[in-house]
């Protein structure tokens, strides 16, 4: 019996590459990792990913997997005994993956105009990624009632899409120059980021909150300056 | 959520220029999947429309037993779920899925990307990106698709990544005859030549993908006019 190889190539920041840790961590795989620097990034990194050359990728028993949804969908194929992530009812599993690219089209999106743009598009980036999470709100609400998770009482395949950029709010809110609303506003956001946070599996990866607005605010400067 | 007014088991919301929407029709033309066929207008958005798609407010929607579903991608691995006996388009193999699902994904960050912006700066701009990526796809068809076994991805029969790039069998002529976007050529994509020639002769992709001439005088009236109901804004 063989063992699998699996090797995460990732830049810790990435709430991309996050989505891959959590999806391994949830299930149990082991697997190995390796920090990328983007500014020299490894031979096998460029062989893994020719196309766009950026992480996350996956390597399974030497077959690269790249995008991370991508992947973690693959991954969901591949262990499916442990921690399924795609519901089994097509509906509900399309409901799981319209929220996950709602991380991608909307919440990215916005967060990364937050860090690059300027004066009224930086304005309205803020105002973007606001209304994005106040829709996260408003799905948690209406999908999983009285639920922590998208996923119910565990997380799923929408949760793993979303949760990475939990831990880039705070870099996002000191680069927008805005708070998030409380609680009492988005009640069911907080609920679910408590919960994401306590589960052991979601902390064994993920950065510092710290960490990464300072990785923002970095990034911001460099934007900045470079105006 | 209760869509009252129809009482059809699966409705499409669409828009007929709309590659998103085309692929939806595909795949349901493709499984013969009954459904009725309700065109939206963009320009004035329905309230089932904004009731189906609150998030995006876009097209297509797929409406099945009063259940709305939205993003083409989606919908499309949807239908391939409910009903997979006839036509199954996504692969059995975990890592050939993974291929399909990364190139769907390559289509619309890169080709799609490039088309949209091609038709905002009205033919000026990234016509030599469009070609690189195209060329990228033409491996990618090497690399999958069992030329032995048929002009598509899926061999014979059209598989997922063949229904989601097919709109451009129609698209990408009509951009060359109206908007001088110079396509690759059939010396450097032989293959995907192939296939674009494979899916216009297709009996259900003659039905879901509106006719050249059609997609010709619509993209033209859109040059001329200060609408801003643009493909890329309207869907997904």
């Amino acid at each position: 019996m063989s063992k699998d190889s699996v090797k995460l190539l990732n830049f810790w920041p990435s709430m991309f590459g996050l989505r891959v840790h959590y999806a391994l961590d949830l299930k149990g795989v082991s697997y190995d990792y390796q920090e990328e620097s983007l500014l020299n990034k490894s031979k096998e990194l460029l062989e893994a990913n020719p196309i766009y050359t950026k992480i996350p990728v996956l390597i399974h028993n030497g077959k690269p997997i790249c995008e991370s949804l991508v992947i973690v969908d693959y991954i969901d194929s591949v262990w499916p005994g442990s921690h399924k992530l795609l519901p089994e009812d097509p509906y509900e599993k399309a409901v799981a993956r319209f929220w996950a690219d709602f991380g991608d089209k909307k919440l990215y999106d916005a967060g990364n105009r937050l860090i690059r743009a300027m004066g009224e598009e930086h304005k309205k980036a803020g105002e973007d990624f606001k209304w994005a999470l106040m829709k996260i709100d408003e799905a948690l609400g209406t999908i999983a009632p009285g639920k922590p998770f998208f996923g119910g009482d565990a997380m799923n395949f929408a949760d793993v899409g979303l949760a990475p950029f939990i831990c880039w709010f705070k870099g996002y809110q000191k680069v927008g120059g805005f708070v998030l609303p409380g609680p009492e506003e988005w009640p069911n956001l907080h609920k679910w980021v408590d919960a994401v946070n306590s589960v052991d599996a979601i902390k064994k990866s993920t950065p510092s909150p710290d960490k990464v607005a300072e990785f923002a605010e970095v990034i911001r400067k460099r934007v900045l300056g470079a105006a | 959520m209760a869509m009252a007014c129809h009482d059809q088991d699966v409705t499409l919301l669409s828009f007929w220029p709309s590659p998103f929407s085309m692929r939806v029709k595909l795949a349901l033309l493709l499984k013969g999947i009954e459904h009725e066929d309700l065109p939206q207008d963009l320009g004035n958005k329905s309230k089932l429309l904004l009731e189906s798609n609150p998030v995006h407010k876009k097209v297509p929607v797929l409406i099945h037993k009063g259940k709305p579903i939205a993003e083409s991608a989606i919908i499309v691995h949807y239908i391939d779920e409910v009903w997979p006996g006839t036509s199954p388009l996504l692969p059995q193999d975990a890592f050939l899925r993974a291929q399909h699902r990364f190139w769907t994904d390559f289509f619309e960050k890169k080709i799609s990307d490039s088309l949209d912006r091609f038709i905002r700066s009205n033919g000026a701009a990234v016509n030599e990106e469009f070609i690189q990526d195209c060329l990228l796809l033409e491996g990618a068809l090497a690399e999958l698709g069992d030329e032995e076994e048929g002009p598509f991805f899926g061999g014979a029969s059209m598989s997922f990544l063949d229904v989601m790039l097919a709109p451009s069998a129609v698209w990408i002529p009509a951009l060359e005859q109206v908007m001088g976007l110079k396509p690759t050529s059939q010396e450097q994509c032989p293959r995907l030549h192939k296939l674009f020639g494979a899916v216009t002769e297709h009996p259900s992709a003659k039905v879901a993908l509106p006719q050249i001439e059609k997609l010709k005088e619509f993209t033209q009236a859109r040059l001329v006019s200060d609408h801003h109901v643009w493909i890329a804004k309207a869907s997904p």
